[in-house]
């Protein structure tokens, strides 16, 4: 179906919605976390964070998971290091991701060429299979008028006016001798 | 000299706003008209630096604009290269700030006063670079492509909705963008200027500047607030690529760290919440009444579908998308061609906020398109939501959860009863881990209280009815435009090339294609097999058999790759009721020799198509490959165009219906 004969049908009952009011769009509005893939959601919230922050989300993640528990400065530096080092870990992982998706990259396009290839190939061999064909029919065609000739010919050689004449084609060859010139 | 005297209200220090120019009158003359419209706060002065135009038009044009007062002409007797003459304007004036505006840009309101601003907001900050619709790491709507701004949406009015939604906000770059660069003479005086020596022609300068000026503690920031428009590749034309790739050999020979510190910055995009916030507000913006599609996320015709039907409705409605994401959410995003929203509910906890979002959208009407992988909390929407609503049906989901219709074996069930249809689900359970009975009454309910349900073909509505029979349904063909594939004529060379189309999944066929490329080698058939697209399980190949595959492929170059591989005759496999079948829609405009099942849409579709060749779905692949051979003895690559196909078949009885009075069909059967 043409795509105008779809969107005429199919709008058909769509016509009698009202224009959308324009609204506040803060309302609208979601917090960070939303606009990110699940996968990605962690990573983000920490980047948006600075140190204060991170303390203080730190702080809740604590009083939840260990209330009896207090955080000490001692404590939340070890946290902070090993966050940092998860944040480096991450770069690294990323960056060796980026590093493989090169790899991938380069691959893809060198399986890309080769599938060009083979494909010129495949076409070359089909027209070199066609042009074979070809002359293997021609070269038949050949070995049958060979044949018929030679049938010819000993058809010929072996008719009586062939035969009668042999004297005919005997003198005349005497004749040729005579008229040439001797050789040195 | 053109600096605005009028804005030197505030004492402030000038700046000089640079605009080296080689080519394009037009573009440069839109470019500065648009520096000059407005006056800001900020005292500037407009430098521009001709670098020897060989546009006499536009050398002309600058010299009367320069003899107004309106601007600084700076003219090159010979051209020195893009970063010399930026260079030159920089050191122009040794103690002001500078931006560096290309001439194929277009800028709006107190854009000045709020880069300003922005680059004075920290002690260390550097360098400062716009929004903009073509700026790799500052683009918008999407991120990291050159964009065309958004219909409805000119430059003044997207730059006043950054202007408004992101008011005062920025975000730390690894680079700055050189299109428009806001530069800080305390980080010129540090870092020194470009450097033409590496970078003469342009493209890398201003990144290797900014690691220059990283390594000593500048900050390079993205101001949330200012959107200028860029055009790009102006001066360079096509160029402009190589010398990307140039100028990057030449960053990191230097800076080796550079790509890392770029990929780190696109993973984390930490401009994307910016971004979203001026989407809401365009969409919040629009008049367009909101539909909203529900769908999976598999790709696929279905995703196909989708994007045609959103496509077709851009003009007059909204189309936002939600499907599922992640193992137990859902994402919603904003369909229109060229945008980017796009947000992520965590389900259940993330549901009141998800029905909030789609009740302030004012969504007015909802499309149920596929369900699976879908959380079943997302269903409830549809009453939650209480609008009108219509389901089309791309599969059997509705039907049962194997949603081709095939059992264990991937081939076709023959829709058994309900007791066999639960002895199939035991042996693979359902999503929700429903029975037979009470899957169909789920769906049951949601069809019957669908407005319509749509689907593509008459055996899918005659199938449809058997289980849901009073649902109120609708054929409608998939749309598709017209489509032109050309397959050059080769002369037959002895061999058949039988080409299947699409992804193969064993359901369409996969493993029976093995089969017949496993039974033309085994009797020395002269049968090549080849399929255009990727192959969902392992399967033998060249040069094991004489069946090979492509790999996954771009829709839009199919008719050029069915016309590359010179096939004699296509081939469609499938082992189930197809609904509909989109890459037949290629097949039939080849012209060529189809051979297809009889089962679903295949059949239909193809009843009255001259050059159809209809078997029973399970015919024996000896069979089949002998009536491949038989086609090869028939001369079947013959006319490749449709209208020659259909003339033949005026004077012809068609081949379908001589087929099916073979005695090769007996061997088969119908479901």
């Amino acid at each position: 179906m043409t795509p105008e004969n779809y969107l005429r049908q199919y709008a058909e009952p769509l016509r009698p919605l009202a224009e959308a009011t324009p609204g506040d769009w803060r309302t609208l509005l979601l917090e960070p976390d939303y606009y990110y893939p699940p996968y990605m959601e962690l990573g983000v919230g920490l980047d948006g964070l600075n140190r204060s922050d991170l303390l203080a989300l730190l702080q809740q993640i604590l009083a939840i998971e260990y209330p009896q528990q207090r955080l000490s400065k001692g404590t939340a530096r070890t946290f902070l290091e090993t966050l940092r080092r998860s944040v480096d870990e991450r770069a690294r992982l990323q960056a060796e991701v980026a590093r493989l998706t090169a790899v991938l990259d380069d691959r893809q396009a060198d399986n890309e060429r080769m599938n060009a290839a083979l494909m010129e190939r495949q076409t070359d061999l089909r027209r070199l299979a066609a042009e074979l064909e070809r002359s293997r029919s021609e070269a038949a065609i050949s070995a049958n008028d060979a044949a018929t000739l030679r049938a010819n010919l000993a058809d010929l050689q072996g008719s009586s006016s062939w035969k009668v004449t042999k004297p005919l084609r005997w003198f005349g060859r005497l004749g040729k001798a005579a008229r040439a010139p001797d050789l040195p | 000299m053109g600096a605005d005297v009028a804005s030197a209200e505030t004492g402030a220090a000038v700046v000089d706003v640079i605009v080296p120019v080689y080519k394009g009158l037009d573009e440069t003359r839109r470019c500065l008209d648009s520096v000059l419209a407005f006056p800001q706060r900020t005292a500037r002065e407009i430098v521009v630096v001709d670098d020897c135009s060989p546009e006499p038009a536009l050398a002309g044009w600058l010299r009367d604009l320069a003899e107004t007062g309106a601007i600084t002409l700076l003219e090159n007797p010979a051209n020195t290269g893009f970063v010399n003459a930026v260079n030159r304007g920089m050191i122009l004036h040794p103690n002001r700030d500078v931006v560096l505006l290309n001439s194929d840009t277009e800028v709006h309101g107190d854009w000045l006063d709020r880069l300003r601003r922005c680059a004075y907001s920290d002690p260390q900050v550097g360098t400062v670079t716009p929004f903009t619709n073509n700026g790799t790491i500052c683009g918008y709507p999407r991120f990291n492509r050159d964009n065309p701004l958004p219909e409805d949406w000119p430059l003044a009015a997207m730059d006043r909705a950054f202007a408004e939604v992101n008011a005062g906000s920025s975000v730390e770059l690894p680079t700055a963008v050189g299109f428009c660069m806001y530069i800080r003479r305390d980080c010129l005086n540090r870092v020194g200027y470009f450097d033409a020596r590496i970078f003469p022609r342009g493209y890398g300068e201003e990144n290797e500047f900014c690691l220059r000026a990283a390594e000593v503690g500048f900050k390079h920031l993205l101001a949330g607030d200012v959107f200028v428009c860029h055009r790009g590749g102006v001066s360079f034309g096509d160029e402009a690529k190589a010398l990307c790739a140039e100028a990057e050999r030449k960053i990191l020979e230097r800076y080796p760290h550079y790509l890392t510190l770029i990929g780190d910055y696109c993973n984390r995009d930490p401009a994307r919440l910016l971004r979203r916030r001026v989407d809401t507000f365009r969409l919040s913006r629009s008049p367009r009444p909101r539909l909203l599609f529900l769908t999976h996320n598999w790709g696929g015709g279905t995703e196909k579908h989708i994007r045609d039907l959103a496509g077709l409705l851009e003009p007059d409605f909204e189309v936002l998308i939600l499907r599922p994401s992640g193992s137990e959410g859902v994402s919603v995003e904003w369909a229109r061609g060229g945008e980017e929203w796009i947000g992520y509910f965590a389900l259940p906890h993330g549901y009141p906020k998800l029905l909030d979002v789609l009740k302030g959208l004012g969504i007015a009407r909802l499309h149920v398109h596929h369900v699976i992988g879908m959380n079943r909390q997302a269903l409830q929407l549809l009453d939650d939501l209480g609008l009108p609503y219509d389901f089309t049906l791309h599969d059997y989901y509705p039907v049962c959860p194997q949603y081709t219709l095939t059992l264990a074996d991937d081939r076709y069930c023959g829709e058994p009863d309900v007791a066999g249809c639960n002895a199939c689900l035991a042996e693979r359970p359902a999503l929700w881990g429903l029975d037979i009975v009470t899957w169909r009454e789920l769906f049951y309910g949601l069809l019957a209280g669908a407005e319509r349900v749509i689907v593509a073909s008459e055996d899918m509505l005659a199938r449809m009815r058997r289980y849901v029979p009073d649902a109120r349904y609708v054929k409608l063909a998939h749309p598709e435009p017209a489509i032109a594939v050309t397959v050059p004529h080769v002369p037959p060379c002895g061999e058949l090339k039988i080409l299947a189309l699409g992804r193969l999944s064993p359901a369409k066929g996969l493993y029976r294609l093995e089969a017949c490329a496993a039974d033309a080698k085994a009797r020395g058939l002269p049968l090549f097999f080849r399929v255009i697209g990727p192959a969902d399980w392992p399967v033998r190949q060249t040069p094991e058999l004489p069946l090979s595959f492509s790999g996954l492929y771009d829709n839009a170059e199919l008719p050029l790759l069915i016309g590359r591989e010179r096939p004699d005759v296509i081939f469609f496999p499938g082992q189930c009721p197809e609904t509909y079948s989109y890459t037949l829609s290629y097949a039939l405009a080849t012209g060529l020799p189809i051979v297809a099942p009889r089962l679903g849409a295949l059949g239909e579709r193809l009843t009255g198509y001259p050059r159809a060749w209809l078997v029973d779905w399970d015919l024996p692949v000896a069979e089949c490959n002998d009536l491949f051979v038989s086609l090869l003895g028939r001369g079947s690559a013959g006319p490749p165009t449709v209208a020659a196909a259909a003339a033949h078949a005026a004077s012809v009885p068609a081949p379908s219906d001589h087929l099916e009075n073979m005695p090769l069909e007996d061997a088969g059967h119908d479901p």
